[in-house]
């Protein structure tokens, strides 16, 4: 199998501040470190999940490679094509999706359900012969009704709108789909649902996912890869039952254990991890995560790890590893 | 066991919606004793929200209390009158909730709040009540109290804000915590420590902890007792060994089954509950359940279920639970 | 389904909810008179409002002069009714116009590149900073007193207020997921600003020129009663009110006849306004419960 995307050495800096007089005057721009050094592939066919807390750079990660914030540095290659130019994005978003966070927030509020299913159509100039059979077409897809079609955004349930979510993003058939917390904000039975929807697609469409989490319990039953970052760091990766079963970075191994149980008898007495993610305005010297790190040493508050390989197939940024 | 803190009996609430009432709660039975932590679990919409917010008296305008009491202390809450109320929410029933924002006022300080939130505490000077402010926000776990009493409620991350509203609860020494979806906003790093906060605080702490939340790792984490709520009704209580190991109700087995951080092995397809919660509007005559139910027979549809007693602590309703 | 249809459904079911809404239906019914008296003055009116008869000077409203006569004798319904035309032409013409070009200015501002922002926004403000009535009288006394010219005066007055309001929701929407939605699925800037931006930030412009309407007829009667705005003997509302006054002792009544109307168009407009508001948000549409 080839890989259907492979990012290599990617790195984006936000501008800090960036009023007139910084335009104006040279130098006078600074810029905030949000992700650098991320190298990742995903294979035609497959699911990775990208896991993290909040404040990690999983969705500029995404927004990145849809071309949506601008990258400073490394390359993104897409189907065997290079992406660089606008151009470029744009012809890879004819075949690339987004599923967002907020399903009823990312639908254009004054837009009827049918309309917003028919707009990719639109957009990149697929023919279609009839918007009302396209649109039902889709909305029958993802097992909703008809008459979804006349409904705004408002109208719809969180579990409604996630649902017209996927059939806006596999409308045009793309080879590859970004979900962002696919399930947030979904209660468990419904979950299950759109999980479950997703993956029955990804079998007929022959899709490839990228699933960005924070939630681990659902990332290790629907993704091949797990890819876990941390402050804009990629700090493990590798086949989602061995990170699972044996993680080599302490974050990984933290997080993994901070998942609450759904069985009494498995309470933790003690605490995995203690404090916060560090804000990237104030990012740590050497090795990101040393500040929470239980195992850090001198050399971990000095020198930032590499990326090293363990095996055939994971890697992992930690000294210790 | 001892006489209750707290009793909720038959309590049922609708709210108005121009087209008629939508039942949100229908005959709740709860009890809360002090020391103890209770979980109310369920999914959107089964009234959990409703009966939190009946706790400590402030349900939305348009709801209606068709029936029932809630005994605090051996007294009706709901039929007080509104200053015997207010005296009421703060010193023995606070609130921790989903979104910390929402305690704080985003243009005062935090010392002056937290100060501010002890204005019943008479014969105590504002220096005072700002040293206990530092000492209950160093308890729950912030690093830098004196610091964090100077900062804005924005100027705090997610976590330690909702550290600071459970310091802000325990400030009024209230003796029922209602803490709601108290870690739903978090990421599962500060959830666990948050959990682990709550857990700790019952080693010093009298009163009765009611936790309200969807995430059914945090009640199994955190509480004593469960009470597991569907379309508007506590369809089983328990002990919760008895409801994660012994699940009486169809439904509380179904929501378990249904969280994949159940399994341990990759599931490529997961369980899931099929159909959709009846209408509010029109609550079914029979078991609520009944249409998703994989045990319901005629009668399930006919009649009100019963409010079997399984065991001493443990009850469900449904026309088939056993002891 | 067309987009033509579901837009005009949108519509229909904007002006069925203002229908619903009794104070929004007393402020088109309001506006519509003002409208028909404007349209229909030279049918309406009993007599010419210029004509002057010395002779039927301050009489009091009776039967052939419903609303009496002022100091020149020229009947005051008449004058009030073809003020209206002034009052509104005025009124729509200038608040149009700026709404218009705030409009563009500020999607301009909230959707171009930072330094046009920084730019335009400097502008705005140094517009706003400078004093309206000071700022009117340096342009009347340049292109002399006039209908255009008051026009230009609040056009020019207004247009920061409204460019600031819809740039702060052109940046809101910005980088609002939905916008961020069509852009990943590769709509371009132009289909975003007129899809997407463009009918949600008209909502809140129209109900602000909607409620402005009022303040700028206050504006032209005020002018107007300080004679710099529309010159005399053409009737406007602040010129009626200005001979009103000035005769205040011979006939008190002149001074309420033409304030009446004012009021009640100031009135019409808010409360159109105000159910403009609601009628224009898909989501204060009740729609029964599902």
């Amino acid at each position: 199998m080839t890989a259907l995307l492979d990012i290599a050495g990617l790195s984006v800096n936000f501008p800090a501040g960036g009023g007139l007089l910084d335009a104006l005057i040279p130098g006078r721009k600074r810029y905030i470190d949000i992700l650098d050094g991320i190298s990742l592939s995903l294979k035609s066919g497959e699911t990775l999940g990208l896991v993290g807390e909040s404040g990690s750079g999983k969705t500029t990660l995404a927004r990145a490679i849809l071309g949506l914030s601008p990258i400073s540095a490394g390359t993104i290659t897409f189907n065997g094509a290079e992406l660089r130019t606008r151009q470029s994005f744009t012809n890879m978003r004819r075949s690339s999706a987004m599923m967002f966070q907020d399903p009823v927030a990312s639908l254009s509020p004054r837009m009827s359900v049918g309309a917003l299913l028919t707009e990719p159509f639109i957009i990149h100039g697929v023919a279609m012969q009839n918007r009302k059979v396209k649109a039902e077409e889709l909305l029958s897809r993802v097992g909703l009704s008809k008459d979804m079609a006349s409904r705004y955004p408002h109208e719809l349930s969180g579990g409604q709108a996630r649902r017209v979510g996927v059939a806006r993003a596999l409308a045009l058939h793309p080879k590859l789909v970004i979900a962002d917390e696919p399930t947030a904000g979904l209660d468990v039975s419904v979950q299950g649902e759109i999980l479950n929807l997703m993956t029955e697609l990804k079998t007929v469409m022959g899709l490839s996912y990228m699933i960005i989490t924070h939630n681990l319990a659902m990332v290790r039953h629907v993704s091949d890869r797990i890819a876990v970052m941390y402050l804009g760091r990629l700090i493990e990766v590798g086949p989602t039952r061995e990170v699972f079963k044996m993680p080599l970075h302490p974050y990984a191994k933290s997080l993994i254990a901070s998942e609450p149980q759904p069985d009494p008898r498995k309470r933790r007495a003690d605490l995995a991890i203690k404090g916060e993610i560090p804000s990237v305005l104030n990012r740590p010297r050497g090795c990101e995560f040393h500040t929470r790190c239980s195992i850090a040493q001198d050399r971990c508050r000095s020198e930032a790890p590499e990326l090293q390989a363990i095996g055939i197939d994971r890697i992992v940024r930690c000294h210790f590893a | 066991m001892s006489e209750a803190l707290l009793r909720v009996e038959n309590l049922s609430i609708g709210y108005d919606a121009g087209i008629g009432q939508i039942q949100a709660l229908r005959a709740a039975n709860l009890e809360a004793h002090g020391g103890e932590v209770i979980g109310i679990v369920g999914e959107s919409g089964c009234g959990k929200s409703t009966l939190a917010a009946a706790l400590i008296n402030l349900l939305a305008p348009n709801a209606h209390v068709n029936s029932g009491a809630i005994y605090y202390k051996g007294a009706d809450i709901l039929t007080m009158d509104k200053e015997s109320q207010r005296h009421l929410r703060g010193p023995e029933i606070a609130m921790v909730f989903q979104d910390p924002m929402t305690t704080f006022n985003p243009v005062i300080t935090m010392g002056d709040q937290l100060v501010d939130f002890q204005h019943h505490i008479e014969g105590v000077s504002n220096t005072e009540k700002r040293r206990r402010a530092g000492e209950l926000l160093a308890r729950v776990g912030i690093p830098d109290p004196e610091l964090c009493l100077r900062r804005y409620p924005h100027e705090l991350s997610g976590g330690m804000r909702q550290r600071a509203s459970i310091a802000a609860a325990l400030l009024m020494t209230p003796n029922v915590l209602v803490a709601d979806e108290p870690t739903t906003a978090l990421d599962v790093t500060m959830e666990a420590q948050i959990i682990h906060l709550l857990r700790e605080l019952r080693t010093d702490y009298q009163g009765a902890i009611i936790v309200v939340t969807h995430h059914l790792g945090v009640v199994a984490e955190l509480c004593d007792r469960v009470y597991v709520m569907y379309a508007g009704q506590v369809v089983e209580q328990g002990l919760v060994d008895d409801i994660y190991h012994a699940p009486k109700h169809p439904y509380t087995r179904a929501l378990i089954a249904c969280d994949p951080a159940h399994f341990e092995e990759h599931t490529p397809i997961l369980p899931t509950i099929t159909g959709r919660v009846p209408s509010l509007l029109h609550p079914p005559v029979g078991c609520s359940f009944a249409d998703r139910c994989d045990l319901a027979i005629s009668r399930c549809r006919e009649m009100a279920p019963p409010w079997v007693r399984i065991s001493e602590t443990q009850f469900a309703l449904c026309h088939e639970a056993r002891p | 389904m067309s987009s033509r249809a579901e837009s005009a459904t949108g519509i229909m079911r904007s002006i069925r909810s203002l229908a619903r809404d009794p104070m929004g239906l007393l402020g088109v019914t309001l506006v519509m008179i003002f409208l028909l008296m404007a349209l229909l003055a030279p049918i309406i009116s009993p007599y010419d409002p210029l004509k002057i008869s010395v002779m039927s000077k301050f009489q009091s409203p009776n039967l052939s002069h419903w609303l009496g006569t002022d100091h020149l004798g020229r009947d005051t319904l008449s004058r009030i009714i073809y003020g209206s035309r002034t009052a509104l032409s005025i009124a729509l013409t200038a608040t149009g116009l700026a709404g218009l070009f705030g409009l563009l200015l500020g999607l301009i501002a909230g959707f171009g590149p930072r330094w046009l922002d920084g730019i335009l926004v400097l502008l705005f403000d140094s517009m706003s900073s400078l004093p309206m009535i000071l700022f009117a009288l340096a342009v009347i006394t340049v292109l002399g007193p006039g209908t255009a010219t008051l026009i230009l005066v609040i056009v020019l007055v207004s247009i920061p207020s409204y460019a600031r309001l819809i740039r702060a929701q052109t940046l809101t929407l910005k980088n609002s997921d939905f916008v961020v939605a069509e852009r990943s699925i590769g709509a371009s800037s132009p289909r975003i600003i007129l899809r997407h931006l463009l009918p949600n930030v008209v909502g809140p412009l129209v109900i602000i020129l909607s409620m402005d309407i009022p303040v700028v007829i206050m504006l032209e009667a005020g002018l107007s009663y300080l004679n710099l705005g529309v010159r005399p003997p053409t009737p406007s509302w602040g010129n009626i009110l200005y001979d009103g006054y000035t005769s205040l002792r011979y006939a008190p009544t002149l001074v309420i006849t033409a304030g009446v109307p004012l009021v009640l168009a100031t009135l019409g407009f808010t409360f159109l306004g105000e159910g403009l508001r609601d009628a224009l948000d898909p989501k204060l549409q009740v729609r029964g419960l599902r």
